[in-house]
Formats: structure tokens, sequence, C-alpha cells
């Protein structure tokens, strides 16, 4: 099996801070690799090293065996990305800006139009098609930018935070299109902070903290490593008194539209969750703050 | 260098420039307001011209054609040719700055750099279609200003005095010369506007770059230099190198990561 992505001490800084520090790993050719750890554990940074955005301070992260940060055309015509913002000109049609990178991708009009069609469909985004970007909602935005990254047929695709804004349905499109890209032999790296998110693939996972990869394996032996994990239950409207009750009885805290959990294992948050659904509470995510490891 | 792909660039930078009344309003509104307004300026202007102008200016005898009539016709020659064209072609310079001054930095602030900068292009293509997508505009404002004062002053000139003063070879030598100045200095400002970190900060920036162009207007009004076809072809000479300079550095100091927020 190809190596698509080999990071050899990878290290990444910006002045006095060390975004990524010493990160060695590699990525198969049709692997499902999500990176999971909290906010400001590395993720967005290892992302743009692998895509060649960032180039590295110390150590080598290469894609197709091509230094990322110099890849040549024809590497980087193989590479999808979506980063944390949408990368959409808020100007433009959204068929515009689909045309615009089909352009630089080389794709003649007639095909890429039929692609744009067939993607926006795949994400239930056909209508939007003539919309101008910047009178989109957030979810449609990320749907957006999803088939911009697709245009190409990837052989790399890297995703930060895919799903933040999409409803469940259209998340649910989206994974099940990215299982089938992966059959088809695209490598995937998906970056995410949602735990709910851990079990619904069949990945590799990579777990950062403060820039350090703590956890590589596979999903099973990566959840057994993690202990003293600190969660966050979002959700929609406002707890009555009795779900307010309920929640602190089970140890959660109350902060805002969120809830915070401190549990040993992530074992129990699966038991948390359905606690919490019975409760009446409208979930709408579960994400990590903070952890050990074992 | 793959072509497609610049004009991809420039596609996109002049759909997105012109989809904004803020950017093509001023960058059309002002060089048209002036082509408009300074031939009427000129003219009314040149009734007041000095007995002795035509002998001064042109070394013509005015009593030879006409006295007064030849003391007009002087300043109106003069004064467009010698100092209107030089600041007409510094005009939709400055004016077309604003997309220069925003092609890189505004990729960084609307945070579409990511999705750019990992499109398979190379960095001289982007750079020379971040160029291009200023200096269309620019260049095109340039002949229509040239067309509207020419145009206007002709009209004039031939209703008062039945004689044209345009095309005249000065001003084709200062429109040779136009392609060239604007790649040289919207070069620099495509520059700037890949290294700064706001898009006030390349504005700024940029007029200071184009400042020095308003010393052809007045190098001319005092006489330092004669604008003669030498001189034109020795700034197109000079003009031309410093634009290849340009674009070269541009690209070879291009750095990704300057555009992509940390």
């Amino acid at each position: 099996m190809q190596k698509v992505v080999v990071a050899k001490g990878l290290t990444k800084r910006f002045k006095d801070i060390t975004a990524i520090n010493d990160i060695t790993f590699s990525m198969e050719e049709g692997s499902f690799n999500l990176l999971v750890g909290p906010n400001g554990s590395g993720k967005t940074t290892l992302e743009r090293l692998i895509v060649g955005l960032y180039e590295p301070t110390e150590g080598s992260v290469k894609i197709f065996g091509e230094e990322a940060s110099a890849a040549p055309v024809s590497v980087m015509a193989k590479v999808g990305y979506v980063g944390e913002n949408y990368g959409l000109y808020d100007n433009l049609s959204v068929i515009s800006n689909l045309l615009f990178f089909s352009r630089l991708l080389g794709i003649e009009k007639r095909q890429a139009l039929e692609r744009i069609d067939k993607l926006l469909g795949m994400l239930g985004a056909e209508e939007f098609v003539k919309r101008k970007v910047s009178t989109l909602s957030r979810g449609t935005k990320q749907k957006i930018a999803v088939c911009r990254a697709l245009l190409a047929n990837p052989r790399l695709l890297v995703l930060d935070e895919p799903t933040a804004f999409l409803d469940p349905e259209s998340a649910e499109k989206l994974r099940e299109a990215l299982a089938e890209l992966v059959k088809e032999g695209t490598t995937v790296v998906y970056a995410t902070q949602r735990l709910d998110e851990l079990s619904k693939f069949n990945a590799d996972v990579l777990v950062l903290k403060k820039g350090k990869l703590v956890g590589y394996g596979d999903l099973d032996s990566v959840v057994k490593m993690i202990r003293g994990i600190e969660i966050e239950i979002s959700y929609l409207g406002r707890l009555s008194k009795e779900q307010e009750k309920a929640m602190k009885t089970l140890g959660g805290r109350l902060m805002g539209k969120r809830i915070v959990f401190s549990i040993g294992s992530i074992g129990k948050i699966p038991k948390l969750a359905k606690e919490a659904v019975e409760a009446g509470i409208n979930i709408t995510s579960i994400t990590f703050l903070d952890y050990n490891l074992r | 260098m793959n072509v497609a792909r610049v004009w991809a660039i420039v596609g996109k930078d002049l759909a997105d420039a012109f989809s904004s009344a803020e950017i093509y309003g001023p960058m059309l509104g002002i060089p048209l307001f002036f082509a408009i307004l300074l031939p009427l300026f000129t003219v009314y202007v040149s009734q007041y011209a000095g007995t002795e102008l035509a002998a001064k200016l042109l070394g013509i005898e005015a009593s030879i054609i006409g006295g007064n009539v030849a003391n007009r016709l002087a300043f109106i020659v003069y004064f467009s040719i010698n100092i209107l064209g030089p600041i007409f072609l510094t005009m939709p310079i400055i004016t077309s700055s604003v997309i220069a001054a925003d092609c890189f930095v505004g990729e960084k602030e609307s945070k579409t750099a990511e999705s750019l900068l990992t499109s398979p292009i190379t960095k001289g293509e982007l750079f020379l279609g971040k160029i291009l997508a200023s200096a269309i505009p620019a260049f095109g404002i340039t002949i229509a200003v040239f067309l509207i004062f020419g145009g206007i002053i002709n009209y004039f000139t031939n209703l008062y005095y039945h004689t044209l003063i345009f095309p005249n070879t000065d001003w084709y030598l200062m429109l040779a010369d136009a392609p060239a100045l604007i790649m040289a200095t919207i070069g620099l400002v495509v520059i700037v506007s890949s290294k700064v970190k706001s898009i006030k900060e390349a504005q700024q920036i940029s007029a200071l770059i184009a400042l020095p162009i308003f010393i052809i207007p007045f190098v001319s009004v005092f006489a330092l230099v004669s604008l003669s076809p030498e001189f034109f072809l020795g700034l197109l000479l000079v003009l031309a190198v410093v634009a290849l300079l340009v674009i070269y550095l541009g690209i070879r100091t291009f750095k990704k990561e300057r555009l992509i927020a940390a």
C-alpha cells in the first residue's frame, strides 16, 4: 500500500509557540484518518502542514513523495482541502466559485458543470447554485466548500471539522460520501473535536494534545488510552429546572448553553448522552475539552 | 506556465472587484470625472493666455497665425500634452492600485487564501494573474481617459480655431510607456499586498509607491526634462526593466504562509 502522507520529526513553531512538536506518522492510500484533540491541540496547524500551507520549522511532511510545502502542481491537483474557513468568494455566486476552482484544476467547463451538479445534489445544495455566497447560511457554505474540495476527485482529502455547521442529515450524507471515497482509494484526513463523531468512522486515530501526538492507532486502542476526560455537551433551547437538576446529579457543570462533565473514560460518554436525551435535552454535539492519557 | 490558470485568476479577481460598486465606482469615476472636467477647464482658461505664450512655449510668432488665437492654441497644446498627459497616465495607476492593494491581503482578510493556495497553481501563475487583474483595467481606463480627454479638446479646438490637436506623437509615446509603467507600479503594490497584514496597510504603502509618479508632470512644468521622444523611449526601457525585475522578485519572495493567519 502506498504511503500518501509521511511526516518525520515534524515541528512547527510560531515565534516562541510550538504548535506541532516532533510528530512522526504515515497515512496509507485509502485510509481514513481522524485527527482529534481539544481546541489549540494543533489539528489545524498539522492539516495546514500536510497541504503545504505552512513550511515545517524542523522535520518534514511529504505527500505523494514530495515535500508538501513545495509540492508541484501535479501533486496539488490530487489534493482537496476544506480548512476551518469556507474558502469561498462572498461576492461571487456558488456556480462562479466552483467554476473558478474547476478552471484552476484544468477541468473543462461542460465536465465541470456536470460534476458540480452531481456534488451539489449529493449534499442537497443544488438549489443554491445561483445564489451569492454572502447570502448563504454557514451550513450551506460548508456544503459548498466540501463540493469545492471534491471537484477534482482528490486522492488526498483534508478536512477541518467539516460537519461543524451541518444539520445531522447532511452530516450523515457527507460521512457516507467520505466512506465511499475511501473505498475508492482516497486518503481522508478528518480533524474533529467532536467525540460523537469518533464512533461513526472506521478510522485510524491521531490524538493531539498541545502539539504532541499522544495517541496513534485504531479507534479501540486509542479509546482505551484516553482517561480523565473533560467533555462539553451543547444543546438547543433552554434547560428546565428538572433537566438542570438531572445534569447536576450526573456531575455536570452548567455553563451557558453547555454542560461540562469530567469523566473517567471515554466509555462513559454513551451513558451520559443517553441520560441527557432521556431528560429531554436536545443535544447538538459532544466535544472534547481536555483529557489525559493512560 | 499555464495560461488558462493565469486567466482564471484574472477573471475571478475582475468579477470580484466589479461586483462591488465601492471598488469599481472610484476606479472608473475619478479618472472619468477628470477626463471630462480638465479639458473644459483647459479650454476655458486658454482665453486668458498671455500675449507672448505662443512665442515662449512653441517658438511661434503669434502674429504669423493670427495673434491671440495662436496664444490660446499654444496654451491648450502645451497644457494638455505636457501637463495633463502625464497626469492622466498616473491616474489609472492610482485608482487600479485599489484592486492591486487588495489582491493578496484581501484573500487573507476574506479567508479565501487557504483554498486558493492549495489549488494546483504555481507561484508565477498566481502572481502574474494578480498583476494582470489590476493592470488590464488600469490600461483600459488609461486609453478611455486619453480618448475622452482628446475628443473634448479636439471638439473645442475645431469649433473655435478650426484645428485638431490630437492624435499627437507625444501622446502615442506616452501610451506606449503606459503598459510598462502600469506593470511596474502594480507589480510593486502586489508585492506589498502579499506581505502586509491588512488591506488598510497595503493601501497606505501603495499610495507611497505611486507618489513618485507624480514627479513627471512637475518635471515637465519646470522644464527640467523635455518630454521628447528620447525621454519617453528611455523611460520605456527603464520601466520595462523595472517591471520584469519586480515580477521576478515578487515570485521569488512570495511565501504562502504569510497569507495564512496563524
